[in-house]
């Protein structure tokens, strides 16, 4: 199975990219990955770019709670990017989406376009709807 | 009724391949819409990524086991592993999206996941290890 996990520094933003399908296997390079964004801006600005991921099951929910979780206790602020159906279902079966920043794209989130917030704007639970 | 059984390592790296297996045997049955088979595969991923885990905890070198049977009006997975096992009343969830802890929970999702996408979900779970049924119907199913 083809699985990618990188960072790129964009707009201010450190954007962890996964590509492919998120589960057990591929969590552990996810969290590694947000952990290493946690020191690159004071406060963590992070994104999670899941629009390449076809398929999520609770492994890889779980590991985008974990990010949210420490992205927040550090006082900084995370959005996560969504663009496949079944991803897009797999948040809102679980209600995950009523707690995750969801945004439409990485544009939206570090650009604070369609279907996303301004980094400098109020966040929280209503502020990126992008469902 | 038709069978197809998939033996896989207790490894993470082989959880995409019984999701595949699934998802084509569920494929070979038109009646099937794509959006029945995805609720099925992720249920699937729910069933053998909690086999897998059962035997990496355990030490347990044995493979997991998964059975398709395709029949005319439904489709029956059932994932075996032989884990210590569980009690599936007694496992926690996770609490909802609006409590004030949810952040703190990063796991609990997949058996009520797997409860939600399917038709029917039955864990029977011993100390002889865990198998899950899952059955998803076909769209008329009970049409007389």
């Amino acid at each position: 199975m083809y699985f990618h996990c990188h960072t790129i520094e964009r707009d201010g933003w450190s954007v962890v990219a996964i590509v492919g399908e998120l589960d057990l296997a591929g969590v552990p390079r996810v969290r590694a990955a947000v952990i290493e964004a946690l020191g690159t801006h004071r406060p963590p600005r992070v994104v999670l770019d899941l629009t390449g991921v076809a398929f999520i099951d609770s492994m890889g929910l779980g590991v985008v709670v974990g990010a949210l979780k420490r992205v927040r206790a550090a006082g900084g602020e995370l959005q996560v990017a969504v663009a496949t159906d079944q991803v897009r279902k797999a948040f809102a079966l679980t209600r995950l989406d009523s707690l995750v920043p969801l945004v439409d794209s990485v544009d939206a989130a570090v650009l604070g376009g369609p279907g996303g917030a301004s980094p400098d704007g109020p966040s929280g639970p209503g502020g990126a709807a992008g469902a | 009724m038709p069978e197809v059984q998939l033996e896989i390592p207790a490894r993470p790296e082989y959880l995409s391949m019984a999701r595949q297996v699934v998802a084509a045997a569920a494929a070979l049955e038109p009646r099937f819409r794509d959006e029945r088979i995805d609720d099925l595969r992720l249920a699937v991923s729910e069933a053998v990524t909690n086999a897998i885990e059962s035997h990496l905890h355990a030490g347990s070198d044995e493979r997991v086991l998964i059975r398709c049977n395709l029949d005319d009006d439904r489709i029956e997975v059932e994932v075996s592993d032989r884990g210590t096992g569980f009690d599936p009343a007694t496992t926690p969830s996770a609490p909802h999206a609006d409590a004030h802890d949810r952040l703190e929970y990063e796991r609990g999702l997949g058996i009520p996941l797997m409860r939600v996408l399917t038709d029917e979900a039955e864990i029977r779970s011993g100390e002889g290890g865990t198998a899950v049924r899952l059955v998803v119907y076909t769209p008329n199913h009970g049409d007389v």
